[in-house]
């Protein structure tokens, strides 16, 4: 019987992020070990309700905030904290300003009487009661910050795809793992498959480069004495798929992981 | 009154004891069942009989010997058969569609209240435990993800949802 799996795997499985390998192995094995069935099973319990009423729970009106930068200026007494600012941003979403606390006087509209009607159409779920201009002003800086750095964006289905020497057109190949930190050197290299290629070729390097094969499948194992002279530190690692005819089909990134001390 | 069935493939008399296989087994099949067709669907409880009943038809006319573990062999079946049910039911939705079955109310009002129950807790853990519940299993972050997003190392995150669930049930057995 294999080992019990650890919980990110447990968690993995129950949101469906293994592979087809993966999930196999998991399953056989709490197949056999009642211990890590009934472990599962309890889990999958909270992770199914999660994942069904998750937008009530965590976005809904009665919704405790999330993250500090989240906090509804409607909740009378609530003080507006600056911690927003030190959380890291969400990728290209920029920082916008928290929302404005409808008590203030929009500057803008000096001489003009602050009408308070717009606070009876109905607050939109989480997001706080601004003025509508506020509103259209931010989604236009959100608008021009995405424009701007969609090309910088690390999307998955991006078309065009850059590999660092060559510009490619075609859908980005996602590898599965490694990534991020590892204990010990991989024993495989595993990605998910594109369905026109009829191979891929792998570089591992660390920087310089250390192995490279080509392979029908999607997985590669790792042969002993590559792995056995990987000492711990940062490695990149890149598989593209080809067609029949040796036309690139999709890369992927250079994927980082580092084998930790 | 047990029935036993002599396993004789391997050294000494080790019998599968059939009724104690189907009390340990009927429960992890009828898990993988319902995950392969969807809680939704009517038939599960029909493929889990199928398959505890070809186990035991295996078993009793020796073509499982203990050759491998009997969660394996198990595992086995179960898997085949879903395949099986699965490329059945394609064919048949593509000749004629089908009229989905209501599901069993009795069954709903126990789960709901269970789930209604986590639900509120959930509400009451403090930020940092909703955060990563939130990220992780809604979201679907990865680890490092919701650790990148939240400015803490993904150890911090296994942690933080570990001590989640923990909580969640301390709450639930009150």
């Amino acid at each position: 019987m294999n080992e019990c799996p650890n919980e990110d795997r447990i968690d993995r499985y129950l949101t469906g992020r293994l592979t087809e390998s993966e999930t196999a192995e998991l399953e056989e094995h709490y197949f056999n070990c009642s211990a890590c069935f009934q472990k599962i099973s309890e889990r999958n319990e909270l992770v199914e309700m999660i994942r069904d009423r998750g937008a009530e729970i965590f976005e809904g009106a009665d919704a405790g905030p999330i993250h500090s930068w989240k906090k509804a200026p409607w909740k009378e007494g609530r003080e507006q904290s600056d911690r927003w600012k030190e959380t890291p941003s969400k990728g290209f979403l920029p920082r916008v300003s928290p929302p404005i606390n409808a008590s203030d006087n929009a500057p803008w509209k000096d001489g003009r009487e602050r009408s308070d009607r717009w606070k009876e159409t109905p607050s939109k779920g989480f997001l706080p009661r601004v003025s509508r201009w506020v509103t259209a002003a931010a989604a236009a800086v959100l608008l021009a910050a995405v424009l701007v750095l969609i090309p910088t964006f690390k999307g998955r289905d991006l078309k065009i795809v850059s590999t660092g020497d060559e510009a490619v057109r075609g859908e980005s190949l996602i590898v599965l793992s490694p990534r991020g930190e590892v204990k010990a050197a991989p024993a495989a290299f595993e990605w998910k498959a594109v369905g026109a290629a009829a191979e891929y070729r792998l570089a591992l390097s660390g920087p310089e480069t250390l192995w490279t094969t080509v392979t029908k499948a999607m997985k590669a194992d790792l042969p002993d004495n590559v792995k056995r002279a990987m000492k711990p530190g940062l490695y990149q690692w890149q598989v593209k798929a080809y067609s029949a005819q040796g036309t690139l089909l999709a890369a992927s990134p250079k994927v980082d992981f580092r084998i930790a001390d | 009154m047990s029935t036993k069935i002599e396993n004789t493939m391997k050294p000494g008399p080790e019998a599968i004891d059939l009724d104690e296989m189907l009390l340990r087994f009927r429960p992890v099949v009828g898990f993988k069942v319902k995950k392969a067709l969807g809680g939704g669907n009517p038939d599960w409880e029909d493929v889990v009989d199928e398959i505890m009943m070809q186990a035991i038809e295996k078993i009793k006319t020796g073509e499982f010997r203990g050759e491998s573990s009997v969660g394996t062999f198990i595992y086995t079946i179960t898997s085949r058969r879903i395949i099986d049910y699965i490329r059945l039911k394609t064919r048949i939705l593509k000749e004629a569609p089908e009229v989905p079955a209501l599901p069993d109310p009795h069954d709903q009002v126990e789960r709901n209240e269970r789930a209604e129950r986590l639900a509120e807790a959930i509400k009451q853990l403090q930020t940092r435990f909703r955060d990563v519940l939130y990220l992780y299993y809604y979201k679907d972050f990865s680890r490092e993800e919701v650790a990148r997003e939240l400015g803490i190392s993904p150890a911090r995150v296994s942690e933080r949802v570990n001590y989640a669930r923990k909580l969640l049930k301390k709450m639930l057995d009150r």
